[in-house]
């Protein structure tokens, strides 16, 4: 495997050997593609000289010619470069966070509402809205332990970030600590389009400045929310392409400050339209985006899609089964996006907590039963998981009772879990952790997770099996692999089960002989031809 | 209301929208590939063999050497589809059996090629590609209709239409017009066989000629399968229905060599950033090889590799369409001789049977016999 491709693939192994980037950096660099490439320093040699000659006609039709072959060479693609401007380092970065997201069985939590918002709803429950209050609410939205059990990320607002929990440690260095990635939502702005009924959201162009300020205060991710409205004449295709372009730019911006983009084009629930002019709209606009990222040159594989379930309109009269809703969700899934980009989770929306753990388990059933849905399919929900706990303060006086709060929250994180899992029974609520998860690998091995090993069909321990010495046997096996293996474990067992204790065992050994084999192609690369 | 239609519009009659199912499903039975014989000419003149290029080229030699290899005993065990140039659709062997039919009964789907190439003066304005005319576009759009109706009833069941696109970095090559213009044209097409119940093989090549690195092909073909799947999202294409034929990523005939693993690891990158999973199947072409290389065995090695490095991480089945890449031994082997019949025939399903280890990433390097890079001429690359 030469250096190139090592470089290429999202590896622990190879992300060690500095080698690597460094011959993986020169590689690149004199590609023709790159300024200052071997390519255009011969082109610009022979312009110079084709001048000399031709200095003194220069209307001349060869002089004429070679400016226009000028201006046709500086307009060589620079766009649809797939983040190749990242480096192998930061793209590693960028896949290592979004495999965090897209662990099986794990959400996000969205706690991101700004303080005008929340503070509505603290209002309506009776709740003062002052910074305090806003501080220990979202202390016990990340800091009830179990929940990282359950949770991959948090999406904090801005003020939060800069927040503190008791013990004075800000709560983004608090949620790593649990393994709880935490990421941002920077302020965006809705503007309508005069003239139209369509919104396009701003924030573009202090972008990268605050990127970079979220980052330094410890966002691994960001996330931007385009909304569009399903009308008898919209979304309109312009309003799709204006946001998903800049969708697309703000993905790139984040790439190249070291987040990770959550993109979120979110179809709203509001109108009478039925389930199959929904799928037609959803499809339309994934397309746009996907195009749009493409061609913006985003790392696909450092990207997360936050989108809405593919539902029929609030107000739409003809009633479909949660089984229809999840077919139509495949197909959308399916037809459009991108395997590259390794999950999907799906915002509530306005859907209670029932209706979209239905939805969302339902979906992923049919990802079981019927295949080739490569993504990981989880949640991220706000007002699904906050609004039975905001609940609980009515009548408290404008108290906040927390530990009922956290108690509700377990449960309700549990269920969704489950629905990420395909394994919800509605009316049947699952079994609800309350230690935190350990990192520790032994300790994991220790804790009892009989409940889970219950739940799962013993056609996946078949298939776990079957994979294992196919790992082993796999000499050539790329990090790469290694990697998206661990996203294929939900279909067969969770993570914190033993047998994947084993198989994590036995990856090891590959690679360790991989990286006696990587010194020898290192000598063999350097032999290969580099670009002239 | 039907959910099948999966967001096209319910106009389209659910049941060709099922048959399209049905036949593609059939074309991407595991292991198995394409037999791309729609060359417009004796394919013995393309394969690069000199002795092999004397062979007149005529219609009785054409039908002798298809029915050969249709005929060929245990082939459809590796080969799912065999794509045909129009005369053959429409022809008989010798003995006065249908093509069509030697290939059904021998367990095969024939398809049918249905673009008319393109004129090599090319789109006016576009600058001179490596292939060294400009870029192109290809014709055969305005009685595809009837064409495609005409190939169902004689029992064609699938499709294939072939735009060509060239790369050169320093000329901003392919420009935006020859994308766009390629884009639209396959979607169209594809359009038009579903309607007709044609399965649409969905061929935009971006041939390797020129000095460009392999960076630069796994640009263009990143940019050029992004535009076609919004095409053909645009054209409400059911994908379903429709299966990929692209070029593999690989660096320039004259350009720095890659190694196998990176074309496969290229390669996939590329697919899996722009095909989405509800497309069932993706069939290589194998197009034009350097000199000294053997071009059925680079192609055979290449798919394995592409196979093993990806196992249980492609959502689509990945497989072969090749031309030349199957047929250059048999051809050589055959030299129009009837007695070299039998000896060609097993040629020519041993190097089936290597693609189809190939596509379960079990292909391993010179265990099929190959007449290599033995006599190889230089051939021109063109509509064929």
């Amino acid at each position: 495997m030469d250096a190139f491709v090592a470089s290429r693939l999202p590896a622990a192994t190879t992300s060690s050997t500095p080698q690597h980037a460094a011959t993986a950096a020169t590689h690149l660099r004199q590609s023709p593609l790159r300024q200052g490439g071997t390519a255009s320093l011969t082109a610009g040699v022979l312009l110079a000289l084709c001048s000399a000659r031709g200095a003194g006609r220069p209307n001349h039709p060869r002089a004429a010619r070679r400016r226009a072959e000028k201006v046709v060479r500086h307009m060589c693609h620079r766009n649809c470069h797939g983040g190749e401007h990242l480096s192998p380092e930061r793209k590693r970065e960028l896949e290592a966070i979004c495999e965090k997201i897209a662990t099986p069985g794990k959400g996000i939590t969205a706690t991101d509402e700004g303080p005008g918002t929340i503070g509505d709803r603290f209002e309506k429950v009776g709740v003062e809205n002052t910074e305090e209050h806003r501080r220990i609410y979202r202390q016990m939205l990340y800091e009830t332990p179990g929940i990282n059990n359950y949770l991959s990320a948090a999406i904090l607002d801005p003020e939060t970030m800069y927040q503190k929990d008791d013990e004075g440690v800000p709560f983004p260095e608090a949620l790593e600590k649990r393994g709880i990635i935490p990421g941002v939502k920077p302020h965006l702005k809705v503007y309508e389009l005069p003239g139209t009924k369509d919104t396009v959201m701003q924030g573009l162009d202090s972008l990268a400045v605050r990127c970079r300020e979220y980052k330094a205060a410890g966002a691994k991710f960001a996330k931007w929310r385009s909304p569009l409205q399903i009308s008898r004449f919209g979304p309109t295709k312009m309003a799709i392409e204006a946001n998903m372009n800049d969708l697309a730019r703000y993905a790139l911006i984040c790439q190249d400050e070291g987040l990770v983009p959550i993109v979120e084009p979110d179809i709203v629930m509001k109108g009478d339209h039925d389930l199959e002019t929904a799928v037609a709209v959803n499809v339309e606009v994934q397309a746009t985006l996907y195009k749009a990222m493409l061609d913006h040159g985003v790392y696909m594989e450092g990207t997360i899609l936050k989108t809405n379930l593919v539902n029929p309109g609030l107000s739409c009269d003809h009633d479909y089964s949660v089984e229809e809703i999840a077919v139509a969700n495949m197909m959308v899934l399916r037809r459009v996006m991108p395997t590259a980009i390794r999950g999907v989770n799906f915002l509530s929306g306005g859907q209670s907590l029932e209706g979209a753990a239905a939805r969302l388990n339902a979906l992923n059933k049919v990802k079981k039963r019927l295949g080739r849905m490569p993504w990981n399919i989880s949640f991220s929900w706000s007002w699904a998981l906050q609004a039975p706990l905001l609940n609980i303060c009515k009548g408290q006086g404008g108290k906040i009772p927390l530990k009922e709060m956290s108690e509700l929250y377990l449960q309700e994180l549990a269920i969704a879990s489950a629905a990420a899992q395909g394994t919800y029974q509605e009316g049947f609520p699952p079994d609800v952790i309350r230690e935190d998860e350990k990192k520790d690998a032994e300790a994991k091995k220790d804790e009892p997770k009989k409940e889970e090993e219950k739940k799962e069909e013993p056609k996946k321990d078949a298939e776990a099996k079957k994979d294992e010495p196919k790992k082993e046997e796999e000499k050539k096996e790329e990090p790469k692999k290694d990697a998206e293996a661990k996203k294929e474990e939900p279909k067969k067992e969770e993570k914190k089960e033993e047998p994947k204790k084993d198989a994590e065992a036995k990856k090891e050994e590959p690679k360790k002989e991989e990286k006696k084999e990587e010194p020898k192609k290192d000598a063999e690369t350097q032999k290969e031809g580099v670009p002239a | 209301m039907s959910l099948t239609h999966g967001g096209l519009p319910s106009l389209l009659p659910a049941n060709v929208l099922a048959e399209l199912k049905q036949t593609a499903e059939k074309l991407c039975a595991p292991g198995k590939g394409f037999l791309a014989s729609d060359e417009s000419a004796g394919p013995w003149l393309r394969a690069g063999h000199a002795e092999a290029a004397k062979i007149p080229d005529v219609i009785e030699n054409r039908a002798a050497y298809r029915a050969l290899c249709f005929s060929s005993p245990g082939l459809s065990e590796h080969i799912s589809g065999v794509i045909l140039h129009w005369e053959t659709l429409m022809q008989d062997d010798a003995d006065g059996k249908a093509m069509v039919d030697i290939i059904k009964g021998n367990g095969m789907i024939p398809g049918i090629k249905v673009d008319k190439g393109y004129n090599k003066k090319g789109m006016w304005g576009t600058p001179v590609g490596p292939l060294g005319h400009p870029e192109v576009a290809t014709v055969g759009l305005d009685d595809l209709q009837q064409r495609c109706q005409q190939a169902y009833q004689k029992g064609a069941r699938f499709a294939k239409w072939r735009n060509v696109l060239q790369l050169d970095p320093a000329k901003g090559m392919p420009t935006e017009l020859a994308i766009a213009d390629t884009v639209h044209t396959l979607a169209r097409y594809a359009s038009i066989c579903q309607s007709e119940r044609l399965v649409p093989i969905v061929e935009p090549e971006i041939v390797p000629n020129g000095k460009h690195d392999i960076y630069y092909c796994a640009q263009m073909t990143e940019k050029v399968l992004a535009a076609q799947f919004k095409a053909l999202a645009d054209h409400h294409i059911y994908l379903e229905g429709a299966v990929l034929k692209p070029n593999m990523v690989k660096n320039g005939l004259e350009g720095p060599k890659a190694s196998a693993e990176t074309i496969a690891t290229l390669t996939c990158q590329t697919l899996l950033r722009t095909v989405p999973p509800s497309m069932p199947g993706i069939f290589f072409l194998s197009g034009e090889t350097a000199l000294n290389e053997d071009n059925e065995e680079e192609a055979t090695i290449n798919l394995s590799t592409m196979n093993s490095l990806f196992a249980g991480k492609l959502p689509w089945h990945l497989s072969f369409s090749y031309g030349k890449a199957l047929q250059k031994t048999c051809i050589v082997t055959w030299l129009g001789k009837t007695e070299n019949k039998e000896a060609a025939q097993k040629a020519l399903k041993a190097r089936a049977n290597a693609n189809s280890d190939a596509v379960f990433g079990k292909y391993k390097p010179g265990s099929c016999a190959s007449v290599g890079t033995d006599g190889n001429v230089m051939q021109a690359a063109g509509p064929y």
